[in-house]
């Protein structure tokens, strides 16, 4: 080749990277604004406050384990891309991926991941799932750079799913030396990740703008020169400011779909984001009354039209379910149980049966936490209780009123029940949720207390599942809760937004993803 | 006049103190911080343990005075909700409510007087009812409900203005207005009713006798005098704008003091509801202590009988 085709050759090349430009080489460009109800408390440390600030946190940080948009573990996006874990499943070893770095320039290593758990586990997390880490990690090593070793008092089958983005923020690895120097106060406010963007400005109860971090990230490149978190608290506000374009993608509720769908907005669902189930309180102890009896329990679940509730309040937004486990959990794929079947007349036999053909008194705990929708769900089930002779109380509070009850330092002021919307997550807190003497247990069931012990001492997922199943056949049968419905999280994009897989993760929107090629 | 500052000062110390006393008691009345606190997974233990992190394991008197002891030297704590101080969380916001609540008086007062003038000049007149009507609406539509439909008005269907926020001078155009015509009302039906007195009055009559012109009598004597009952609320009208503004700031996200009590409820916080609620109380009781005190100033038979 003489010089002058060399030449050639050579401007022809030149040409070719200026003008072929592939979505791969694209610079992160534009603004992409989301409309959010909270932005909690505005600091970046992952477990001085609250684990659900995973809409803003998640662009920022890495997380040991990452879960892919299916929620499964996903080596290929996690800073562990390897792990093994021992025979007696005590000793789980973490191979950190070299040549991260953070976005000062330093370098992660397994030092950050342990500070992480370190921090997890300490009297000073707020991000919760402390009690678990302190249940199953006897302590955590690191070996050499790249390798963190995690030593347990006892299998925990979900250890991957708690050190991963889809329990909260306690995950993340977030720079020691930085926080040693400067302090926690400082790092809350100014935040170092190795995420693939990064904090730009955070104005208190107002909004957050993060920047990209750069051109390319070993997670997720950036699609976005910046993302800009606005506090819109107020619904009628936040569908203004969508309508206006002031933001491109808010959280909606039910009875805003036709409004948004009407000016052509497009609707965004995470399909079955919450959880909606009815607990009885203090059942098995004195103060249960005729909660106490399971023929009241069951006939009070019976009476409940559960398909009239998704059809009719959630107007279609969701699906009905016959459990109050997670049903459509990643963690554990759980076998449905069936919905349980709305039968009025049955009810009123049961409760004849039970001597109480005149029906009693109940009261109904209603507050809202995460679905506006609650508090007419409760008027309903008054009215289908009332149908088969119960006067139901509905006793409308604030949810911070209702806590003091639900943890027992509180009195209830007879039978009592409550709805809760739980974000539809992925590992069920059996002790939590029905250990009797717990807080938060609404039932006091020796039978229980030790089928739950069992389902914690299962060596494997699998036996964790199957022991789960047959716990949950228990509290079915014994009617301590019933699940009343699946609801769905509800957006509404702008129209230059693209759709992107939202996950299944709670509170997390996977912002980072959007207008990337998954 | 020295005496009526000491004794008004003194007043204000007591209220203070009972304000703390009040505030303090409701908070522990209305639940248990460390029950909001508590992870779902907690145990008893975890939960003992959380009281006594908080301070709430010690007898109820000896918080009380914990508390009062701190907040008398500025500090209310660290938030249980983000462990900021409380002092600097009241700090950051408080300017924001302050521009705007300033905003809004401005707006209120050059809507209220002309409107509350014209009003006593014309009674019985279309422009009196007309004055009446709005000064009406005022009070008796909703904040929160005149702010939503602002937002519909002037940023959905005409896109002249945005409809929440901070940044620019445009943001402060319909929060500043919502608050404004709730007080406004306020403003003209009182400055009305003081201006048909005032008109009425002999010094007027005299005036009016010797030659001096209406636009004189009105504008000069009469609105002077009547400025008077207007100012003697203002105090009040402080204590108003404070509440107000829980409404507004969260209708118009508006990043303010009353967004911040919201928050402070809403997760049981009650270092910061103690401190907001303390700095409020502060705040209205300097303010109509200056009312107070310029009032004197004006009619020397209030510091006589005070």
């Amino acid at each position: 080749m003489n010089k002058l085709n060399k030449l050639f050759a050579a401007l022809l090349l030149l040409l070719v990277t200026m003008f072929v430009h592939t979505p791969a080489d694209a610079e992160p460009a534009g603004e992409l604004r989301v409309g959010l109800t909270t932005l909690y408390n505005q600091t970046f440390h992952p477990t001085t406050a609250s684990g659900y600030r995973l809409s803003y946190m998640s662009p920022i940080f890495d997380f040991i384990i990452t879960t892919d948009k299916n929620g499964e573990p996903d080596p290929s996006n996690s800073l562990a891309h390897k792990w093994e874990v021992s025979e007696d499943r005590l000793k789980w070893t973490f191979h950190i991926r070299e040549g991260v770095k953070f976005h000062d320039g330093t370098s992660l290593t397994a030092k950050d991941a342990k500070f992480a758990i370190d921090n997890a586990s300490s009297k000073n997390n707020r991000a919760g799932r402390k009690s678990d880490f302190n249940a199953f990690v006897k302590n955590v090593e690191t070996e050499g750079d790249y390798t963190m070793i995690i030593n347990l008092n006892k299998p925990w089958q979900f250890i991957l799913y708690f050190l991963s983005d889809a329990i909260g923020t306690q995950g993340i690895v977030f720079p020691k030396d930085y926080v040693d120097k400067h302090g926690i106060d400082h790092f809350m406010k100014n935040p170092i990740g190795s995420g693939p963007y990064r904090l730009k400005e955070s104005v208190a109860r107002d909004h957050i703008t993060l920047e990209a971090a750069g051109a390319k990230h070993w997670r997720v490149d950036p699609t976005y020169q910046t993302i800009t978190f606005k506090l819109l608290p107020e619904s009628g506000t936040r569908l203004a400011a969508l309508k206006t374009g002031e933001v491109d993608l808010v959280q909606i509720g039910v009875s805003d779909v036709s409004s948004v769908e009407k000016d052509g907005f497009r609707i965004f669902k995470k399909k079955n984001g919450l959880l909606l189930d009815l607990s009885f309180l203090r059942v098995g102890d004195k103060t249960g009354g005729v909660l106490n009896d399971k023929r009241v329990r069951e006939a009070l679940i019976k009476a409940i039209d559960k398909n009239a509730i998704v059809n009719q309040i959630l107007m279609g937004n969701g699906s009905t379910i016959g459990t109050t486990l997670p049903q459509f959990s990643w963690a554990v794929d759980y076998s449905p149980f069936p919905v349980t079947e709305y039968n009025p007349d049955e009810a009123k036999k049961l409760l004849a049966e039970a001597g109480l053909a005149n029906g009693f008194s109940i009261n109904i705990y209603s507050f809202v936490t995460r679905l506006p929708e609650t508090k007419l769900i409760n008027e309903a089930i008054a009215g289908y209780w009332s149908a088969i002779g119960v006067e139901a109380k509905v006793l409308e509070m604030a949810y911070n009123a209702f806590r003091p009850v639900w943890v027992k330092k509180k009195e209830v002021t007879g039978p009592s029940a409550f709805l809760m919307a739980w974000p539809n997550r992925t590992i069920y807190s059996w002790r939590g949720k029905y250990f009797s003497g717990n807080p938060f247990s609404t039932v006091n069931d020796p039978e229980l207390d030790k089928m739950i012990n069992e389902v914690e001492a299962s060596s494997s997922v699998a036996d964790y599942k199957k022991i789960s199943q047959r716990n949950m056949k228990y509290v079915l049968d014994q009617s301590f809760a019933t699940g009343v419905a699946l609801a769905d999280d509800l957006f509404a994009l702008g129209k230059d937004v693209p759709a992107w897989n939202i996950g299944r993760n709670i509170q997390s929107f996977r912002i980072e993803f959007i207008g990337s090629d998954e | 006049m020295k005496r009526f500052i000491v004794v008004r000062i003194v007043q204000m110390f007591v209220t203070l103190i009972l304000l703390s006393v009040l505030i303090f008691s409701l908070i522990r009345i209305s639940g248990d911080p460390a029950a909001l606190l508590l992870d779902e997974s907690a145990t008893e233990k975890d939960y003992q343990l959380l009281r006594v992190e908080l301070g709430l394991d010690e007898p109820i008197i000896a918080q009380y005075f914990k508390f009062i002891s701190r907040a008398a030297v500025g500090d209310f704590g660290l938030s249980t909700n983000d462990r900021v101080p409380v002092l600097i969380s009241i700090g950051g916001a408080l300017p924001n409510t302050a521009r705007l609540a300033l905003t809004s008086l401005v707006l209120a007062l050059s809507m209220a007087v002309p409107l509350g003038v014209i009003s006593a000049v014309k009674k019985g007149s279309v422009y009196d009812h007309f004055a009446r009507v709005i000064a009406g609406l005022g009070q008796s539509v909703p904040t929160f409900w005149v702010g939503l439909v602002l937002i519909q008005i002037f940023a959905v269907n005409f896109r002249i203005l945005p409809s929440s926020g901070m940044e620019t001078s445009a943001h402060y155009i319909l929060p500043s207005a919502t608050l404004a015509l709730f007080m406004m009302s306020g403003f003209a039906r009182l400055l009305r009713s003081s201006m048909l007195e005032v008109l009425d009055s002999e010094f007027i009559k005299l005036a009016r006798i010797k030659g001096v012109s209406e636009s004189s009598v009105v504008w000069k004597h009469a609105l002077r005098n009547s400025l008077m009952s207007v100012l003697s609320f203002g105090g009040m009208y402080i204590a108003i704008l404070m509440t107000g503004t829980i409404l507004v700031e969260t209708v118009f996200a508006w990043p303010g003091l009353g967004r911040l009590a919201y928050e402070g409820i809403i997760n049981q916080d009650f270092p910061l509801i103690q401190g907001v609620v303390l700095i409020g109380g502060v705040i209205v009781m300097l303010s109509s202590l200056l009312t107070d005190i310029l009032y004197a100033y004006l009619d020397p038979r209030i510091r006589f009988s005070g």
